[in-house]
């Protein structure tokens, strides 16, 4: 705890920029060590597990996007994994594509159809959108079992060429994980890239009042279709990858409960931070996943506990976003020396 | 086209009236501002002030009459349409982001003159930071200019005093290059020497061309700052004038300044 205590006081802005620095570094290291595990582990079994991390994380980052950017309540978010994955497999299956080929396909896909969804759907008020997005999820749920064509029926799909790159198949878990891990740093990259610029303002804005961001010139609706199809395009993404990796696509991906589950990382890892939902991500699999292993459905039950105790405890999160303007984006854009008064400043047209 | 003898009003308001359910809130309202003019708009509580912001901004769609910016009909166009075309407003009730801080308050209110895709920001192109870097120091400026230069950019907007707040939001709003600002009573809970810096700065912000539209109960504000003054009442036009033919008139006494100039 006193460490705790030490770290906190770190954190603090009249803290030694040294000292600050030294935790930077420290997390860093301590990010770059835990991302490199698999490597030094070895097997197949734990690099199994951490691209399931990666996986989640990457689902947590993306509907981050949604939720924790724009407030918007996402609960059918796992329909463009599903997508995304039953667009690879086709394309793999009956088309020959490669995965590297397919993603691209992937997150187009992903973008059109979340557009599609996304424009009658938006217009609706808070409850109604989940209620609707919720029903979405139903209904590619339903699609995924009964249009047996395209998507294999309750079997799924599988029985596609290996992916390979540069001639090189693709076969274990570790040769994918590199993937999802640069999938993964890319996703937190653009959104925080995003949340940083005018797009992520506007999405702040609408979060906080639709009223005062539409007096500041903000479309509404067409901004939260942006937030719904560049967070949906991530899952698209990372549901191809899925596809690859499990080397099969079946419904049972990405049931209610999958939805669920990704609302909950969101929840616990800490609303519109990309870092805690990352962690998030990583809690999920640790628990709800690997625990399940040993205790059956108890690891689900455990995870869903500590939701609910985060909630009534710690409703922000477990890494809690906290906006702020750095000091070094101002030195960087700002003026060297910003008036204290300004007299005359062309105010008007 | 404009005519020969009038030149074009920046806002053009006629026989304006709305109802809601069984109030008249506004009833056959009529007024026009100029440019660089700071026009008041005054009346007891429930006067229907807040209502003709709401019409004009376009948060009440459901009027008679007809509410015209630069020529430019008004009538079923949205809110973010009609801040397109240069009207800005602030709320009787501050309504700052919570969750921005105070500089990027200012930059929010740019949104419509930050010219920057979502594939720049998303990429943090060239022009991501040439744009970013413009609207930044527009926003130290606007900052100043509306006398927040000294407040640390990085707070959050709803962490300043309330005085602060409502500079704030007027900053956001002149952030966007408005032909015409609309302020909700924004001399509410200021002290004496806070309301007349604010007159100074309302002044300023009409000297630079922009029209000013100004709901105010404070009548120091009101009298020493604006150009023109209507009067509303139970949501009529009672009178329109100088502020010097407003204090005198008999109608506005009776029904309005009677207890609180004391003539
Ligand atoms: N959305 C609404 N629905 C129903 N009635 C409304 C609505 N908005 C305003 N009113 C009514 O219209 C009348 C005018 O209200 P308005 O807010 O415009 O007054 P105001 O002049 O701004 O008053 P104040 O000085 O108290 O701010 C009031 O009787 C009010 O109750
Ligand atoms: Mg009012």
């Amino acid at each position: 705890m006193k460490a705790l205590a030490r770290l906190r006081a770190v954190r603090r802005p009249e803290a030694s920029s040294q000292a600050r620095r030294a935790v930077r570094v420290a997390v860093v290291l301590g990010a770059v060590a835990f991302a490199s595990a698999p490597y030094w582990l070895g097997g197949t079994y734990f690099p199994d597990i951490w691209i399931d991390m990666g996986l989640w994380g990457i689902i947590g980052v993306g509907l981050n996007v949604v939720i924790g950017f724009a407030g918007l309540l996402d609960l059918g978010y796992m329909a463009f994994y599903a997508i995304g994955g039953y667009v690879f497999a086709n394309a793999a299956l009956y088309h020959g594509f490669n995965l590297w080929e397919t993603l691209p396909i992937g997150a187009v896909v992903a973008l059109v159809s979340s557009a599609i969804i996304g424009f009658p759907t938006l217009r609706v008020r808070g409850d109604y959108l989940a209620i609707m997005t919720l029903g979405f999820g139903g209904i590619v749920y339903f699609a995924a079992e009964n249009l047996t064509a395209l998507t294999g029926g309750v079997n799924g799909l599988y029985g596609w060429k290996t992916p390979s790159l540069l001639g090189h198949p693709f076969v274990t878990p570790l040769d994918f994980y590199p993937f999802v891990l640069a999938l993964l740093v890319v996703a937190a990259l653009v959104t925080m890239h995003l949340r940083t610029s005018r797009i992520g303002r506007a999405w702040a804005c609408i979060k906080d009042d639709e009223i005062a961001a539409a007096a500041s010139g903000i479309p509404i609706v067409r901004y939260k279709l942006y937030a719904y199809m560049l967070g949906s395009v991530w899952a698209g993404l990372a549901g191809a990858l899925f596809a690859a990796k499990e080397a099969l696509i079946s419904p049972e991906s990405f049931t209610f409960d999958a939805s669920f589950f990704a609302v909950a990382i969101v929840v616990l890892g800490g609303m519109g931070s990309i870092s805690g939902v990352i962690i998030g991500g990583i809690f999920y699999v640790v628990i709800a996943e690997w625990l399940s292993a040993y205790t059956g459905t108890l690891g689900g039950v455990i995870f869903a506990a500590l939701l609910l105790l985060m909630v009534l405890l710690r409703p922000q999160g477990l890494i809690p976003y906290r906006p702020t303007f750095n000091r070094r984006r101002l030195l960087r854009y700002g003026l060297p020396e910003p008036p204290v008064v300004a007299d005359d400043y062309r105010l008007g047209p | 086209m404009t005519t020969a003898l009038a030149p074009e009003p920046l806002l053009a308001v006629s026989d304006l009236s709305v109802s809601f359910g069984g109030v008249q809130a506004l009833a056959e309202v009529s007024f026009s501002l100029q440019r660089d003019e700071i026009l008041g708009i005054i009346g007891p509580n429930g006067a229907g002030k807040t209502t003709l912001f709401n019409v004009v901004s376009g948060l009440v769609k459901d009027y008679r009459g007809s509410v015209a910016m630069g020529g430019v009909d008004l009538r079923g166009k949205s809110p973010q349409r009609i801040v397109g075309l240069g009207l800005r407003r602030t709320f009787q009730n501050v309504r700052l982001f919570k969750s921005l801080s105070v500089i990027d308050t200012v930059l929010a209110g740019q949104h419509l003159t930050i010219r920057e895709s979502v594939f720049d920001s998303a990429f943090r192109t060239p022009r991501y930071h040439r744009q970013e870097s413009i609207a930044v120091q527009r926003a130290q400026q606007v900052l100043a200019f509306v006398g927040l230069g000294h407040v640390a950019p990085g707070d959050m907007a709803t962490s300043l005093p309330y005085g602060g707040q409502r500079r704030l939001e007027i900053a956001r709003a002149l952030a966007g290059y408005p032909k015409v600002l609309m302020l909700d009573e924004p001399a509410a809970g200021m002290n004496a020497t806070e309301s007349r810096s604010l007159g100074t700065m309302i002044r300023r912000i009409a000297a630079t061309g922009i029209g000013v539209l100004l709901v105010e109960h404070d009548m120091r504000v009101i009298m020493s700052v604006c150009d023109r003054i209507v009067v509303l009442n139970f949501g009529r036009m009672i009178a329109q004038g100088t502020p010097e033919e407003i204090r005198s008139d008999p109608a506005v006494v009776r029904a309005y300044l009677g207890d609180e100039v004391g003539a």
